[in-house]
């Protein structure tokens, strides 16, 4: 499908309705007449690459001392048994589950981020067998957009993310926002579709429009299952959403004990 | 009861509450208060007025209850058939799980 020059929330929200089932390939095409692809599966994208953005190997090589001998060496054992390259380097020792996540979560967003630089032309779905991405070696469309906005403002992504989890402590859905420029910048492990982030967001800056919430302070609503909280910490917003009494009970208690010693990295 | 001078009654029978005040109508506006608001973040019961459907309604999940805890004051923001009610309660000295029984006590005698 052709499109018009995409910016960076609207790539995502086409990378974010992949055909059913939803595992394959987006081959992408730039103005520089470069071409990129991220790979997707069950909806969840496991990796992005631009011909501009350093490999994969040599980003391993560089963060955790894995030699480009070995990483050959697992690439073509990958090819010969037809093995997943990531699990394989963790099978192997060379990298833990939270260091594969990490740097691949980083080449992925860095790849995507020149895509849209370089002024994105075409986005064709190519369907494909599914690649066997380990699940948490996969990310959600949200926490990629918001990895990517996080990064673009010289933020560190993955800190962000950690201090959004120690709130949500996988019990919510959710996202922290900053409140001066109104992006998100981290989003929950507990998945969420491309609207729902969108629709949350917008309500969350509504309500930070009408009545600018001092810090610390939280706000929580409690539906007939679950329901949400909103906090604000210096210049950032939380918002959770859970799906259970059990959950909103804990997240509450959880938010109103902690968040006076909650610390997270503000924007400059 | 939501006549100011009842307002006002339960105000004073209620322990450390600062204010309390019945909205009605579409958009949502004060029809009668007793005490203030919590200070400084809202300067107005208005202020409280353009918010509350937004927290009620528009969130994620709909909530005819809403829990707002400030760094010295609670506020209730609970929906009737006919209206808002909003209570707002000092966190000191009872501490905020005494302070939510407190609001809920006094919510409960505004249009039940």
């Amino acid at each position: 499908m052709t499109t018009a020059r995409l910016g960076l929330f609207a790539m995502f929200g086409r990378l974010a309705e992949p055909p059913e089932p939803r595992t394959g390939a987006w081959r992408i095409r730039t103005d520089d007449g470069r071409e990129g692809v991220v790979l997707m599966e069950a909806g969840r994208i496991c990796w992005a690459h631009h011909e501009l953005t350093g490999r994969l190997g040599d980003e391993i090589e560089r963060r955790h001392g894995v030699s480009r001998t070995a990483i050959e060496q697992v690439i073509r054992q990958c090819r010969e048994r037809r093995e997943p390259f990531t699990a394989s380097l963790i099978d192997h020792g060379y990298l833990t589950e939270p260091q594969l996540t990490s740097v691949l979560r980083d080449h992925t967003c860095r790849s995507i981020l020149l895509l849209v630089r370089s002024g994105i032309r075409d986005c064709e779905w190519l369907p494909h067998q599914a690649g066997g991405y380990a699940p948490w070696a996969t990310i959600s469309v949200a926490q990629a957009a918001c990895y990517c906005v996080a990064t673009v403002k010289g933020l560190a992504a993955d800190q962000l993310e950690a201090a959004l989890e120690d709130m949500l402590a996988g019990d919510a859905a959710g996202i922290l926002i900053h409140a001066g420029t109104r992006l998100p910048l981290a989003a929950s492990a507990v998945p969420m579709t491309w609207p729902q982030l969108r629709r949350w967001l917008g309500w969350a800056v509504r309500v930070e429009e009408r009545c600018p919430l001092p810090s610390p302070c939280y706000l929580a609503g409690r539906g007939q299952s679950g329901g949400w909280l909103m906090w604000r910490a210096g210049a950032m917003l939380g918002l959770a959403v859970t799906t259970s009494e059990d959950a909103q009970r804990r997240l509450v208690l959880r938010v109103a004990t902690r968040l006076a010693g909650w610390t997270v990295e503000q924007p400059a | 009861m939501t006549t100011p001078t009842e307002l006002d009654r339960l105000r004073r029978e209620s322990p450390h509450c600062l204010g309390i005040a019945w909205f009605t109508g579409a958009p949502l506006r004060l029809a009668s208060a007793s005490g203030e608001p919590v200070a400084g973040a809202f300067p107005s019961w208005n202020t409280v007025a353009r918010l509350a459907f937004p927290l009620l309604r528009e969130g994620p999940v709909a909530s005819p209850e809403v829990l707002f805890r400030l760094p010295e004051v609670l506020l209730l923001l609970a929906e009737r058939a006919s209206g808002v009610v909003a209570v707002a309660v000092a966190l000191a000295p009872a501490g905020p799980g005494v302070a939510l029984v407190q609001a809920r006590i006094a919510a409960a005698q505004v249009n039940p």
